[in-house]
């Protein structure tokens, strides 16, 4: 095989050598460009780590804070008795309900009616609706109220329904009185005079009605009524529950026989025991004993 | 070979050694380069996951602040602080034997109990009354109407969640059953049905327990909310549920009965509505400074 002739591998090995110069250049290039990148990512992870032991520094304290923080509010709550505990919670939920009302909302204007005896205006009382829808709520409740007495006084042939009609008569009549005067422009005073008036009329005619003893019946039945009610109850869970004779007889002798503070206070005194013995069982005075109390020791 | 071949060829061969030395060299960069990425992206990892660990104990911590803040009740405006002081005394809100009854002696009934655990019993009942009359005292005092809160079954459930786990481990699942029942229909049996069955009370035909549950259950479908204490004007009307509930649980003599007390809780509800318009009109009128 003939040898290449020497002006062509000079050729060649120059070639190659500018080749190689090429490459080597670029690879230069390159590895410049790597070095530069390395020295800023060096910078930056120094500049990380400082990072995250500032975090881990920040991390520690508010764990430690949190954890003294818990300690606290676990004593405090410790401290609380069940009562300031569940006040504790209400509070919390009422402000946080608060921030969801709107100024709209009629908070103030309700709480206004509800504090302002039922939203109660004289005015209300020229208005024809109004007096007759009252006037039926306060039958049906007179009638719901003394249900047991009328049941008695009918028994005894007592006209029960003139004795309603008295009866609403007597719980409306002074406060329209009352409000029409007012309605005619006349001082409280002299409204108040009307009112008695009308009162002591109404009374006058219940009297004549009923007779002096069944009126003063009727009253002690009323102021009994509500001791009476807090017996039957209790009685109505023990076995041996009032009949409708024995309420109005045990709700009349708590009228007449009872101190005004024990109405109040929900006792009776020992002459409101004495004066059920003719009236409940055994069994039912046994309970009645749990309300009485000698105001006199 | 002259001496220009000889020089030729030792500059190339030195050129490529040179290229192969650079070339091992880049790579070597190289290869550190990607360390350092893959170190930099996990620091910025956990730098992120610490960051997020700091935001989220500085939530817990200003949690457990403002828990500390509300839980010193010396921290509320004066008349808040007042009214505690006031519910902190133990004369405050012993609530009376009758009203106790007049809520629940149709429960007692019911589950007729044992002496003791009835009085246990009571005690708890009488607690959870208290609760919700502080929950209402507490909103007054912070000129709220505990009725008018949007979440006011809510904040009375604050008050009773306690005392009701401790009804439940008194009573055990079935009567503490029987009892959750008797609570939820609670405001419709206090306001609606309660005044019909004690208008019955002293008719030929009284209603039997029985009959003023089946009656609450129907009434608890009008809209009384939680209404814990007092019964928000002008109360709601009576609901259909409550008439076919009347229709199928009353006997005929009954049902006349409930048509008058029909009559009268539309005149009750006329008289809460026109009282609450008239007082609505005086305030907007005060308001307008318009007072006579």
């Amino acid at each position: 095989m003939a040898r290449p002739s020497r002006p062509i591998v000079r050729y060649a090995l120059a070639l190659t050598a500018a080749a190689a110069l090429c490459v080597e250049w670029s690879l230069v290039h390159s590895a410049a460009t790597i070095n530069q990148t390395l020295v800023q990512t060096d910078a930056e992870i120094t500049r990380l780590t400082e990072q995250q032991s500032t975090l881990d520094t920040a991390l520690k304290a508010s764990r430690e804070s949190v954890a003294n923080q818990t300690q606290k509010n676990s004593a405090l709550l410790k401290g609380m008795s069940p009562k300031l505990r569940r006040i504790a919670r209400m509070l919390r939920l009422l402000a946080a309900d608060r921030a969801k009302l709107g100024p709209s909302d009629p908070i103030r204007l309700k709480s206004g009616y509800l504090f302002a005896g039922q939203g109660f205006s004289w005015d209300l009382l020229q208005n024809e609706t109004y007096a007759r829808s009252q006037r039926e709520m306060i039958k049906y409740e007179l009638q719901t109220t003394n249900g047991p007495l009328l049941a008695q006084l009918a028994a005894r042939g007592v006209d029960t329904e003139r004795l309603m009609e008295l009866a609403e008569e007597w719980r409306v009549g002074p406060e329209e009185a009352r409000g029409i005067a007012i309605g005619q422009g006349l001082s409280w005073k002299l409204a108040s005079q009307a009112s008695d008036a009308a009162s002591a009329s109404i009374q006058k005619d219940l009297t004549d009605f009923l007779g002096t003893d069944d009126f003063a019946t009727y009253q002690a039945y009323a102021s009994g009524q509500y001791l009476a009610d807090e017996v039957e109850q209790r009685l109505s869970y023990a076995g041996t529950q009032l009949t409708p004779d024995q309420y109005v007889n045990l709700a009349t002798a708590i009228g007449k026989n009872n101190d005004p503070r024990g109405a109040l206070e929900g006792w009776v005194n020992p002459d409101v025991y004495a004066a059920a013995r003719g009236i409940l069982t055994t069994e039912q005075l046994a309970t009645l004993q749990l309300f009485v109390v000698d105001p006199r020791k | 070979m002259n001496r220009t071949d000889a020089l030729l060829r030792y500059g190339t061969t030195i050129v490529v050694l040179s290229v192969v030395a650079t070339w091992a060299w880049r790579s070597q960069l190289q290869s550190e380069l990607t360390a350092q990425s893959l170190e930099r992206r996990v620091l910025v990892e956990r730098i992120s996951a610490k960051a997020k660990d700091v935001q989220s104990t500085a939530s817990i911590q200003d949690d457990l602040t403002n828990e500390a803040s509300d839980n010193d009740l010396t921290s509320y405006p004066e008349k808040v602080v007042t009214e505690i002081t006031r519910l902190k005394d133990p004369r405050f809100g012993v609530i009376s034997a009758h009203w106790l009854d007049s809520e629940y002696a149709a429960l007692f009934r019911q589950l007729k109990l044992p002496d003791a655990k009835l009085e246990r019993l009571k005690s708890l009942l009488a607690e959870r009354l208290q609760a919700a009359t502080e929950a209402m005292r507490l909103g007054t005092a912070e000129d709220l109407v505990i009725d008018d809160m949007p979440d006011e079954k809510a904040i009375l459930d604050a008050g009773t969640t306690d005392i009701d786990e401790a009804i439940s481990a008194e009573l055990g699942d079935a009567d503490y059953g029987a009892f959750k029942a008797y609570q939820a229909s609670a405001s419709a049996r206090r306001f609606m049905i309660a005044p019909f069955a004690q208008h019955l009370s002293s008719s030929s035909e009284p209603l039997s327990d029985s009959q003023v549950d089946q009656l609450a259950a129907a009434a608890s479908q009008a809209g009384f909310g939680a209404n814990a204490i007092v019964m928000r004007p002008p109360g709601p009307a009576i609901p259909s549920s409550l008439d076919s509930a009347a229709t199928s649980v009353l006997s005929p003599a009954q049902q006349r009965d409930y048509q008058e007390f029909r009559s009268f809780w539309a005149a009750k509800n006329q008289v809460s509505t026109l009282a609450l318009a008239s007082f609505i009109e005086k305030q907007t009128a005060i308001a307008n400074g318009q007072t006579k």
